[in-house]
């Protein structure tokens, strides 16, 4: 399952890229947070990549169009626990984006029971001392 | 793990348009090594979610070649005399920090009195990290556990809430000392012995050998507006050996006079021959990002 907080989207688009380009069909999840649906950056190519196997669940912070229908908030562990797969399943996760972001993501899928090693994080820009 | 793109032969023929860089007046430049870039912040690189300690369960012990182990719980390690050190420090991935204030207990005082024939050390830290180092590296005032940063309690990002710290030429990572100890020494730990595990050390310091990972020329091909913020730049770059998807690249830009800024950038694109996609995001202040 791919995480991604706004720019952090790039490198798990490598990921999605990478996967369309073999074919695979892994069962693939991607949780998308951005600030507003402008901010999304390759929307159009993530709803073509969309349904091989790639879920995709956009959340929306700060601004939703009109009639949006998923998340608007930012990522806690409630999303978390109704979008990523069970522990039992033992998925990989992936997630990239703001440091406080990736700390966030972090520690709520340990706290929903996902082993630490399972989770790869990658943090982006400064901590603010 | 990555290959960075600017000129390699001779970096004052080689200009990248329009950039002009903002050089850092207050930065000596014998302070900061060949390849560095000074930055006022404190990125943190874990591959993985930063361990959260309880200080309660936190303890710390040599155990090994010395007649008695000894462990301290927080409350013990905490009243153990501590100084404060100010060094710069110099991360693998190019940042360096100048005149950094930590405050810590030195390895000579959690070693005091202890007699021991081991010429080496294995440090065991929280997250399975271990990390191998002779004796006399870490003795005689050359290393400490330090728990305060800034003036501030570490924080578990940093390390926190102890981490060992040592000057050396290259800051290798920040392990977080203390508890969760890994299998099958039952409790976190400093060992001492004679054995010399090559395989940690040397690697990390390779890669930051000058020379190892060498520039490669990247051409501007292709820009494309994805968001207001954001522009995808691909660039191609003969000879790109490859690269695994998730993979982050060095970007080295140079102004005319021969000022050259770094920065990394996280590849957007699937590996394709000699093509190589970047998202860049417009910061308001950033040096790079606005070129």
């Amino acid at each position: 399952m791919l995480v991604a907080g706004g720019s952090g989207i790039v490198p798990l688009m490598a990921m999605i890229r990478t996967r369309a380009a073999a074919g695979n069909d892994t069962e693939t999840r991607l949780l998308y947070s951005a600030r507003s649906q402008d901010d999304l950056i390759y929307r159009d190519e993530l709803e073509h990549l969309s349904g091989t196997g790639l879920t995709i669940v956009y959340t929306l912070t700060d601004l939703q169009p009109p009639e949006w229908t998923s998340y608007a908030r930012r990522v806690d562990p409630e999303m978390l626990a109704e979008v990523a797969p069970r522990p039992a399943e033992q998925p990989r996760f992936f997630t990239c984006g703001p440091t406080p972001f990736v700390e966030a993501v972090a520690e709520a899928l340990v706290r929903l029971g996902h082993a630490a090693r399972g989770i790869k994080t990658e943090r982006f820009g400064p901590t603010g001392r | 793990m990555s290959n960075g793109f600017s000129s390699a032969r001779s970096p004052k023929s080689i200009v990248s348009r329009g950039f002009r860089g903002r050089r850092a007046a207050d930065a000596d430049p014998a302070r900061v090594p060949p390849g560095q870039y000074v930055t006022r912040d404190f990125p943190v690189l874990s591959a993985g979610p930063t361990p959260h300690t309880s200080l309660e369960l936190w303890d710390f012990s040599i155990i090994g070649e010395l007649e008695e182990p000894r462990s301290w719980s927080w409350e013990e390690f905490r009243a153990l005399p501590s100084e404060e050190i100010t060094r710069d420090i110099h991360c693998v991935t190019k940042w360096s920090k100048l005149d950094t204030v930590w405050r810590g207990v030195s390895v000579d005082t959690l070693l005091a009195g202890v007699e021991t024939s081991a010429a080496y050390v294995t440090q065991y830290a929280d997250g399975g990290y271990t990390t191998n180092l002779p004796l006399e590296e870490i003795t005689g005032g050359k290393a400490w556990v330090v728990f305060a940063y800034g003036g501030q309690p570490l924080a578990p990002e940093h390390g926190g809430p102890a981490t060992h710290a040592r000057p050396a030429p290259l800051l290798l990572e920040e392990r977080q000392v203390g508890t969760r100890p890994p299998a099958p020494i039952d409790r976190p730990a400093r060992l001492l012995g004679n054995k010399r595990l090559p395989r940690l050390r040397r690697p990390m310091a390779g890669t930051a050998l000058l020379g190892r990972l060498t520039w490669q020329l990247a051409e501007l091909v292709e820009v494309v507006v994805e968001t207001p913020h954001v522009k995808t730049l691909v660039f191609d770059v003969p000879g790109w050996p490859g690269h695994r998807a998730g993979q982050h690249v060095d970007v080295r830009l140079t102004a005319e006079d021969g000022y050259q800024a770094q920065r990394s950038y996280s590849i957007a694109s699937a590996p394709d021959s000699t093509r190589v996609a970047l998202a860049i995001q417009r910061l308001e202040d950033g040096e790079v990002s606005t070129t």
